[in-house]
């Protein structure tokens, strides 16, 4: 689900790396790590894990301005492992555009197809049309032998003639043509309005305006103001921060923003999974401050740095009004955002394309 | 003896009598808080036991989210500064879910019937039922575990191939672009196999064949696609930049009195030289009449091994002194008048669109300043 400001021109968008264990998605998100000036991009971040496999996602902030706006792609892998399905999904939520990696090796078609369905399963779950969903497939490991042939992978994998690539992470061969074409189709989408209105309801823009940005700061404030805390934060699952007031404990707010969306979506699919009963939020105890998380509404909630527990009558009044006046207002948010993302479309056509080849990436 | 515990992936092995002293912990642990369970699971996310196991749950999906749940927790207190953090999930029910890290290798998950038994939770766990849960993990075997090659082969690619590939790179996207996402098929059939080739040959090192392939594409884009067969870079972007810069000097001229306009290109020529120190290299390159755009690209390509790779850099330098000549016209004349020339530029440089997409160019010119909306 991208994030427009119209404010401050910055547009976010969120394009996920899906496929099969050990196909390479974090290996590609390694090579651009690796080739991209550190100007064009924030920090790569690969959750800590016994094993080489991803344990719920990898997370890389790609930056890039054209024409006064600033365009962050953030990508994400998806854990390929089966016995990760719980947490896999949740990755693809709010997704803009999205790259299948197949693992070419002849040995490998049935897990390829297996992931391709879930992919599908898991977004129709989650009320989105596949087919709307930008679509780019890089067809991985071309070094090996028994391999496909592109043609039969064509054919097996790719239904819906998305553009394709043939690649080879480990060297790098392939994986930038595949971003870029994954970015690009992930703003020629914005950019045609007739589609935003068939994306699933988790799946749409947000256009903020200035306006709204000071709506949101105003409730920030209040909350900060009255319940003690330092600072905090409004965020999307699909892990954007909307708005952000007071003093946050951190400068990479690409990396926080991520971080703080997926603990979140973890926390109450977990919730969920072990009581089967609402959940309200999350708090987390350091040794200087704490923080708590509450939702807002079905895509957004309230991230609030603490100097220490809160006095919780009181707390919860606080918090409750917030909630109450931001969740209004994302609903009138939302109820407009199609309207005003016309309004953009020249932009996305124009200044999103580029966007995307002032990359600086170089093999 | 040495069995594996209820999940044979996990993480790290236990002997029977481990494993008895672990559901004993996991029970210490909830012993008399009603509806209360307690999991241990490994830092990857799977079960290793459990102690009144909720009922009707999918555990699997509880110890991969708890797993990453945490793992994310650990990197957000990274980021905010702060040592650790303990998780608690809250539920509109008052129920709890507690994790909390079981040396460096494990997870205590569990689910409290009530708020009030964390602080009990917590005293337990640092107490003797906590550490010996974490004795256990500590002493118990770690799984053999081959180690992986490294992911990431770094490739020492000549710049003449570099600039090759990544001019053909440019051009099939801006042809895709073109095509709204879908070349005919036997277009992408054949670019398909051809990428497929030039991926291959430049992973195994045979630059000769990666230059031979890039030919071999162009030529068949030449032939197929509509591609201006005999653009070269040399020729093309000094002209197409020529071009722009009359249109933008016959715009400046007016807002800027003649005795001012050496002085006002050298000042830009000294500022974007910082900047762009292999593009301006030739100070006589500027003068009263404008930039003789031929003469920097001789000065500039004396140091580049090919044209191509010379051109995106070049353009780069010089649409950036198009921004600050339009910049000259704002200030002068006013944001309309900045725009009708931006916009006069832009209709120049979309009759060199077709010669710049064959160098890969297409894009990748003009991105400083062409209006956002183009007539």
């Amino acid at each position: 689900m991208a994030i427009v400001h119209e404010a401050t021109k910055e547009i976010t968008c969120k394009l996920v790396y899906h496929g099969t264990g050990m196909c390479g998605k974090t290996t590609s998100l390694m090579y651009l790590n690796g080739i991209l000036p550190e100007s064009q991009r924030g920090r790569f971040i690969t959750l800590e894990t016994p094993t080489e496999r991803t344990l719920y996602f990898d997370f890389l902030p790609i930056i890039t301005e054209a024409r006064g706006y600033k365009f962050r792609y953030l990508l994400f892998t998806t854990p390929g492992q089966d016995y990760y399905e719980a947490s896999r999904k949740l990755i693809l939520k709010g997704a803009d555009g999205m790259v299948i990696v197949i693992d070419s090796h002849r040995s490998r078609i049935h897990e390829n197809l297996s992931a391709i369905q879930l992919v599908e399963k898991s977004l129709k779950e989650m009320g989105q049309n596949p087919d709307l969903l930008p679509l780019v497939f890089q067809y991985n490991k071309r070094d090996l032998s028994d391999i496909l042939s592109l043609d039969e992978a064509e054919r097996r994998f790719n239904a819906r003639g998305a553009p394709s690539f043939p690649a080879i992470a480990r060297t790098g061969q392939g994986v930038y043509e595949t971003f870029l074409a994954a970015a690009r189709l992930s703003f020629a989408k914005l950019a045609d309005p007739g589609t935003e209105d068939r994306m699933g309801e988790l799946f749409r823009t947000t256009v903020i305006t200035a306006e709204d940005d000071h709506t949101f700061e105003g409730y920030l404030e209040g909350l900060n103001r009255d319940s003690g805390a330092f600072g905090s934060m409004l965020v999307d699952e699909s892990s954007g921060v909307i708005a952000r007031q007071g003093a946050i404990p951190a400068r990479d707010f690409e990396s926080l923003g991520a971080l703080l969306a997926c603990n979140f979506t973890a926390a109450q699919e977990l919730s969920f999974n072990l009581s089967r009963t609402g959940f309200s939020g999350i708090v987390q105890r350091g040794t200087e401050w704490n923080m708590m998380a509450s939702r807002v509404d079905q895509r957004r909630f309230i991230v609030i740095f603490l100097p220490g527990d809160p006095d919780e009558q009181r707390f919860r009044g606080v918090l409750a009004t917030a909630r109450r006046g931001l969740a209004a207002s994302l609903s009138r948010i939302d109820h407009r955002s199609p309207e005003r993302l016309k309004a953009f479309s020249m932009v996305f056509m124009g200044a999103g394309k580029l966007a995307v080849s002032s990359l600086g990436g170089t093999r | 003896m040495s069995v594996p515990s209820s999940d044979s992936n996990v993480g790290f092995m236990l002997t029977t009598a481990q494993r008895q002293q672990v559901i004993k912990s996991l029970s210490g642990c909830v012993e008399g808080m009603p509806s209360a369970s307690a999991i241990l699971i490994d830092r990857a996310g799977r079960v290793v036991e459990d102690a009144s196991r909720p009922t009707g749950v999918n555990l699997p999906a509880i110890s991969a989210l708890a797993a990453g749940c945490y793992a994310t927790t650990h990197e957000l207190a990274k980021t905010v500064g702060q040592p650790e953090y303990s998780l608690l999930f809250q539920h509109e029910d008052g129920r709890q879910v507690y994790i909390w890290p079981v040396g460096v290798r494990g997870l205590l998950v569990a689910l409290l019937g009530g708020v009030r038994f964390v602080p009990e939770l917590e005293m337990r766990l640092k107490g003797a039922v906590g550490t010996a849960l974490a004795e256990v993990v500590a002493a118990a075997q770690e799984p053999e575990r081959h180690v992986p090659p490294p992911r990431i082969v770094t490739l020492e690619v000549p710049e003449e191939v570099k600039a090759k590939t990544k001019v053909l790179t440019a051009l099939l996207l801006d042809l895709q672009q073109r095509s709204g996402g879908k070349f005919p098929p036997e277009a992408s059939r054949f670019l398909l196999q051809a990428r497929d080739r030039l991926a291959r040959a430049l992973s195994n090192s045979e630059w000769k064949e990666a230059l031979a392939e890039c030919e071999s594409t162009r030529a068949w884009l030449v032939k197929n696609m509509g591609v201006a067969g005999d653009a070269q870079a040399g020729v093309v972007v000094p002209a197409v930049y020529r071009d722009l810069l009359e249109e933008i000097h016959s715009a400046v001229s007016v807002s800027v009195e003649a005795g001012r306009l050496g002085e006002l290109y050298r000042k830009f020529y000294f500022i974007l030289a910082r900047k762009w120190r292999r593009m301006f290299v030739s100070e006589s390159c500027v003068s009263t009449a404008g930039v003789d755009v031929e003469a920097l690209w001789k000065a500039a390509a004396a140091s580049y091994s090919n044209p191509d790779s010379l051109a995106p850099e070049f353009a780069a330098a010089l649409d950036e002194m198009i921004r600050e000549l339009l910049r000259v016209v704002h200030l002068a004349k006013g944001p309309g008048e900045r725009e009708a020339v931006a916009k006069r530029l832009a209709r120049r440089l979309h009759a060199h669109r077709d010669r710049l997409l064959a160098l890969g160019l297409e894009s990748q010119v003009g991105r400083s300043w062409v209006p956002v909306k183009d007539d």
